[in-house]
C-alpha cells in the first residue's frame, strides 16, 4: 500500500499533499424493550486526498481507491486555482509507522448470537426495574477501521482502529409525564469493555424512574455543583471548544481574547488535553496530519498556557504543534479538535464542597453540551436541589449557561476525586460528529450559574 | 441493478436494494477569505432482506461487495425482527411523482461562478461594517437515488441542491455577536435579498446590548428557532414512539394537541425543497400529510414496519438517514402554514418581552417529554413596541406541548429554514425567561 500512495504522490507538485484511504466493518443492533429493532451489518471504503498550493486548500473525497492519480491531480489543480499566498505548515518528523492497538478480545470474533443475548439481557435489566419503565434502548456498535495515511513530506501510518459503544436509555411513564435517562459507554479496548454493563443498565432505569419524582427547577442564579461528569462536559464545551486555534489564527480579536498569560481563573485550575494517555477514546500515537500527541496544559494554575493546533495554525501563530489535528472519517478535512481533556485534581474533599451553600443546585451527568465562543450551555441528566448545606430534593430539566470567562473565575472549588469519562457519544464540530473524546473532572463548584426555568 | 437483484432473489425470500450516488462541491471561507475548494464523491448501497420472515440489513460502499452484502443480510436476518410488511410489488405512477428536483444550471454551475457569489457575499456583509468576521460557504450538490427490489418494482430520481451559507462574527472585549443566515434550494431560481435585509436589520438590533429582565414574558419565536418547540412534535408524532407508548401525544388523535392557529404538515411534494422527493426511501409516493390541523392531531407518521406494527397505512415516512441506516419513520419538508399578523405587529403589540432568533443547545435535554431549556444565542428585547436591543446571557425554558397552546399569533410570511422547514414567526403569550440577577 505504501507504495501505491507514494508513487501517487509524487505524481504531482504540491507545496503539501496528503492522502488518507480508510476500510472499515461495523455491526449494529438496537433492542427498543425487549425487542430487536435493528441489526445490521456494513463495510465501506472511501478516501480522501488533501493539497496545500500557496496558501490555499484542495480537497477531493471518493469511495473508490482506483486512479488515485487522477485523484491527486484533481486536488491540485483547484488548490492551484485559488492559490495566491504563502504556505504555512509546520514542519514535523515524517515517519513510518505501522500501528496495531492491543485491543483485548476482538469483537470482530464474537458471533452475532453472543453479542445479542448479551445485548437482550440488558434490555431485560431496564424493563424489569420497574412498572413505570415503559420501554428501553440498548444500541451497540462496534467498528473496525483500518487507515492508511501517506504524506508529500514521506510520511507513511497505518493505523488500525477499533472502537465498540454501548447506548443505554431507559423511559419512564406517568401519564402524560414521559422522562428519559441515558448512559454509554465508549471504549477502544475490545469486547470485554461491552461486557459486565448490567450495573449500568441498573442505573440508567433507577435515573428514569428518580426524574418521575423529581421537580422542574426554578430559572434563576445559582451556585452550582458539578459532578466529574458535567464539569468533564462543561469544561470541554465551554473552555475546550476556545482553545481550538483554527477559530482564531486569522482573527487578531479573538486572539486578544484568548492571549496566553491571561488569567482567566482561580490559581488552583489547571486544565490539561492530552492525546498520548494510553488507551483511551481520544487517545493516538499521532494525530491525522502525522504530528505526535502529546499532554498540554491549556490553563496552568488559573493563566492560559497554552491551544491546541494543527500543523497549519501552529505555523500561522508561531506556536508549538500540540498534535491536534483530527477527523472523524475520510469525508473530512483534519482540523484541530480535542483529545482527552480534563481538569487536574484539586485538594478538597468533594463533600466539603457542599459546606456553606444557601441555595444551590447539585447537578449530575450530562444529556448534552453546546457552545459558541464564550457563550455556553450543557444540560444535567439528573440534579438535586442543596438547602443549607444538605442535598433535599430531586429537581429536573436542568439546563446550565453562562458567560466562559465569568464562570471559570467563579470556580471556587476543585475537588481531589478525578475522573475521566468514556462515554460512547462524542464531540461535534464543523459538520464531524461523533469524534471519539474523553472528558473529565473532579468535582468542582461555581458561584453564580445561570439555570433557565420557570418563575 | 436488475443483476444484482437476481442474485439476492437467488439467495433471499424478498430484498431491496437502494443506491446513492451524489457529487457535492463546496467552496469555503474563512475570516473573509476564501479557503478551500472540496469535491466529495459519494456511493453507496443499502440492502433490506426479509428472509424467514425476519428483516435484515448490510450497507456498502461498492456493488462488488454485493455477495458480501447478501451474506451478512442473512446472517443477522436470523436474529433481526419479524417483518410486519411486504416490499411494494409495484410503484404507482401518479401525476404527484412528476415533482421537479433537479436543475441542470445546479449540476453545471462552475466553481469560478461559485467564487464569484462567495466573494459578493463577503463583500456584502463587509460593506454593512468593515469590522465584521465573516465565514461563508457555496455549495453545489447533484444525486440520484435508485431502488428496485425482488418484487419487481423499481425507480430512481435525480436531484439537485444549491446552498448559501453566511456567518457573521463581531468581536468586541468579553462580548461576541454571530449571526446565522443560509438558503438551500434545488434550483437556481431564488433571490438572497430577503437574505441581505433579515441581515443587515439584525446587524442594526445587535449594536446595543441591553438588559434583559427575568419572570414570565412574551417570546417571538423566529422561523429558524421555531424548531425549538416543533422538535418534540416530530419525535411524539413518531409512530414508532407512539407504537412503543413512549409518545406524550398517543391516544391524543383527533384531540387537540396546541392552539387552534397552529398547523404542521408533512410534505414531500413541493418542488426543489430539499426533503421533497416522488416516494420515501421505500417506494411509497411522498404525500402532503396533515399532522396537526387547527390544533388537532391529524395523523402519526410511519413507515412499513411501523404501519405494520400499529395495523395502519404507511404515510409514505420511511426515510434513510444516510445510506448506512435502514428506513425509519422521519418527516418531509415541515410546513407551519401562515397566520395573518406581521412581524411588525408583534413586536408593536409587546410591552415588554423578547424575540428569539437563534438558541444554543437545539435537542439537548429531554426531547421526549416536550422540555426544553435554551440559552439564546442570538435574541433581541423589545420595549414599549419597539427593539431596544441585543440580549445576552439570556436563558428561556418550558414544555413545548404547553407552550404551543400558549400562541397569541402566527407570522403572515413564512421562509425556508436549510431548504426543508417552511416556518412563519410565532408569538407565544408568556414564556419563562432566566438571565443574572
Amino acid at each position: 500500500m505504501q507504495n501505491i500512495l507514494v508513487e501517487a504522490l509524487n505524481s504531482q507538485q504540491a507545496d503539501y499533499i496528503e492522502i488518507r484511504l480508510e476500510r472499515y466493518e461495523s455491526t449494529h443492533i438496537r433492542y427498543q424493550g425487549t425487542d430487536m429493532e435493528k441489526i445490521s451489518s456494513s463495510q465501506e471504503m472511501g478516501g480522501n486526498v488533501r493539497a496545500l498550493v500557496k496558501g490555499k486548500w484542495g480537497f477531493i473525497t471518493f469511495n473508490k481507491w482506483d486512479d488515485l492519480k487522477e485523484k491527486v491531480k484533481k486536488a491540485v489543480e483547484v488548490a492551484t486555482l485559488i492559490g495566491n499566498q504563502e504556505s504555512y505548515l509546520s514542519k514535523t518528523e515524517p515517519v513510518t509507522k505501522i500501528l496495531r492497538p492491543d485491543c483485548g478480545r476482538d469483537f470482530r470474533k464474537i458471533s452475532l448470537k453472543e453479542k445479542a443475548s448479551m445485548l437482550r439481557n440488558y434490555s431485560n435489566i431496564i424493563t424489569n426495574y420497574h412498572s413505570k419503565i415503559q420501554s428501553s434502548i440498548v444500541n451497540y456498535t462496534d467498528r473496525y477501521t483500518t487507515v492508511y495515511y501517506a504524506n508529500s513530506e514521506g510520511a507513511y501510518i497505518q493505523q488500525e482502529k477499533p472502537f465498540l459503544s454501548v447506548h443505554f436509555a431507559a423511559i419512564a411513564r406517568n401519564g402524560d409525564d414521559v422522562q428519559m435517562a441515558s448512559e454509554s459507554i465508549g471504549s477502544v479496548k475490545g469486547y470485554d469493555s461491552a461486557e459486565r454493563l448490567s450495573s449500568i443498565a441498573q442505573k440508567t432505569a433507577r435515573r428514569a424512574i428518580n426524574l418521575l419524582k423529581a421537580a422542574p427547577v426554578q430559572g434563576g442564579e445559582y451556585t452550582v455543583i458539578l459532578d466529574p461528569v458535567l464539569a468533564g462536559v462543561f469544561i470541554h464545551e465551554a473552555f475546550g471548544h476556545l482553545s481550538e486555534a483554527d477559530f482564531l489564527y486569522e482573527d487578531p480579536r479573538m486572539q486578544e481574547l484568548m492571549k496566553l498569560g491571561k488569567r482567566v481563573g482561580p490559581s488552583e485550575l489547571n486544565v490539561v488535553d492530552d492525546g498520548s494517555l494510553p488507551g483511551l477514546l481520544g487517545s493516538s500515537e499521532y494525530d491525522d496530519e502525522g504530528v505526535p500527541t502529546r499532554k498540554n496544559y491549556l490553563i496552568k494554575e488559573g493563566i492560559l498556557a497554552g491551544r491546541l493546533h494543527s500543523r497549519e495554525t501552529a505555523a500561522r501563530m508561531g506556536e508549538e504543534l500540540t498534535g491536534n489535528a483530527r477527523t472523524i472519517n475520510y469525508h473530512f478535512k483534519p482540523i484541530v479538535r480535542m483529545t482527552n481533556t480534563y481538569i487536574e485534581q484539586g485538594k478538597t474533599p468533594y463533600k466539603d464542597l457542599f459546606n456553606g451553600i444557601k441555595k444551590g443546585i447539585y447537578a449530575r451527568q450530562f444529556y448534552g453540551g453546546n457552545t459558541t465562543f464564550e457563550m455556553y450551555t450543557f444540560s444535567a441528566g439528573e440534579g438535586y436541589l442543596i438547602e443549607n448545606g444538605r442535598i433535599t430534593r430531586p429537581i429536573k430539566d436542568i439546563t446550565l449557561s453562562g458567560n466562559l470567562f465569568d464562570t471559570l473565575y467563579n470556580i471556587d472549588g476543585i475537588g481531589n476525586d478525578l475522573n475521566i469519562v468514556e462515554s460512547g457519544g462524542g464531540c461535534g464540530k464543523g459538520g464531524q460528529q461523533p469524534l471519539p473524546v474523553t472528558f473529565g473532572s473532579p468535582h468542582i463548584r461555581i458561584q453564580k450559574v445561570i439555570v433557565g426555568g420557570s418563575h | 441493478m436488475q443483476d444484482l437483484i437476481e442474485k439476492v432473489k437467488n439467495k433471499a425470500s424478498a430484498g431491496e436494494l437502494f443506491k446513492v450516488n451524489y457529487r457535492t462541491v463546496p467552496v469555503e471561507y474563512e475570516m473573509n477569505q476564501l479557503k478551500s475548494i472540496n469535491m466529495e464523491e459519494t456511493e453507496g448501497w443499502a440492502l433490506r432482506v426479509i428472509h424467514d420472515g425476519k428483516i435484515g440489513f448490510s450497507s456498502s460502499t461498492s456493488q462488488d461487495q454485493i455477495d458480501g452484502m447478501i451474506k451478512k443480510s442473512l446472517e443477522v436476518a436470523q436474529f433481526g425482527q419479524e417483518a410486519k410488511f411486504d416490499f411494494p410489488d409495484k410503484i404507482p405512477s401518479t401525476g404527484k411523482q412528476k415533482i421537479k428536483l433537479y436543475d441542470d444550471s445546479v449540476r453545471e454551475k462552475s466553481v469560478e461562478e461559485m467564487i464569484t457569489a462567495g466573494d459578493e457575499i463577503v463583500k456584502q456583509v463587509l460593506s454593512i461594517n468593515a469590522g465584521l468576521r465573516c465565514d461563508a460557504g457555496v455549495t453545489k450538490q447533484d444525486g440520484e437515488i435508485q431502488y428496485g427490489n425482488t418484487r419487481g418494482a423499481s425507480f430512481s430520481y435525480k436531484n439537485t441542491g444549491l446552498s448559501y451559507s453566511i456567518m457573521v462574527q463581531d468581536t468586541r472585549e468579553n462580548d461576541m455577536m454571530m449571526l446565522m443566515e443560509s438558503m438551500q434550494w434545488g434550483n437556481t431560481d431564488f433571490s438572497l435579498d430577503d437574505l441581505w435585509e433579515r441581515l443587515e436589520r439584525k446587524i442594526k438590533w445587535s449594536e446595543k446590548v441591553v438588559d434583559a429582565s427575568s419572570g414570565s414574558m412574551p417570546v417571538i419565536f423566529s422561523p429558524k428557532a421555531l424548531l425549538v418547540l416543533i422538535l418534540p412534535f416530530i419525535s411524539g408524532l413518531n409512530g414508532r414512539m407512539v407504537n412503543k407508548k413512549i409518545s406524550p401525544l398517543q391516544d391524543k388523535k383527533d384531540t387537540a394537541v396546541s392552539s387552534p392557529l397552529f398547523s404542521l404538515y408533512s410534505d414531500g411534494t413541493i418542488d426543489y425543497a430539499g426533503g421533497s422527493a416522488p416516494y420515501d426511501d421505500e417506494g411509497i409516493p411522498m404525500q402532503r400529510l396533515p399532522l396537526i390541523e387547527k390544533g388537532i392531531l391529524k395523523n402519526y407518521y410511519y413507515d412499513l414496519q411501523n404501519a405494520g406494527e400499529a395495523g395502519v397505512k404507511t404515510t409514505g415516512n420511511g426515510i434513510r438517514h444516510g445510506f448506512h441506516a435502514s428506513p425509519s419513520p422521519g418527516v418531509a419538508n415541515l410546513i407551519v402554514p401562515e397566520g395573518k399578523t406581521s412581524f411588525d405587529d408583534m413586536i408593536k403589540d409587546i410591552k415588554e418581552g423578547i424575540i428569539v432568533d437563534q438558541v444554543l443547545g437545539l435537542g439537548q435535554g429531554n426531547v421526549l417529554s416536550g422540555a426544553f431549556s435554551n440559552n439564546v444565542q442570538l435574541g433581541f428585547k423589545i420595549k414599549n413596541g419597539k427593539i431596544a436591543g441585543r440580549i445576552k446571557n439570556v436563558m428561556i425554558a418550558g414544555n413545548a406541548f404547553e407552550v404551543l397552546k400558549d400562541v397569541a399569533a402566527v407570522g403572515d410570511k413564512a421562509r425556508w429554514i436549510s431548504g426543508q422547514y417552511f416556518f412563519p414567526y410565532i408569538y407565544i403569550k408568556s414564556l419563562s425567561v432566566s438571565t443574572k440577577s
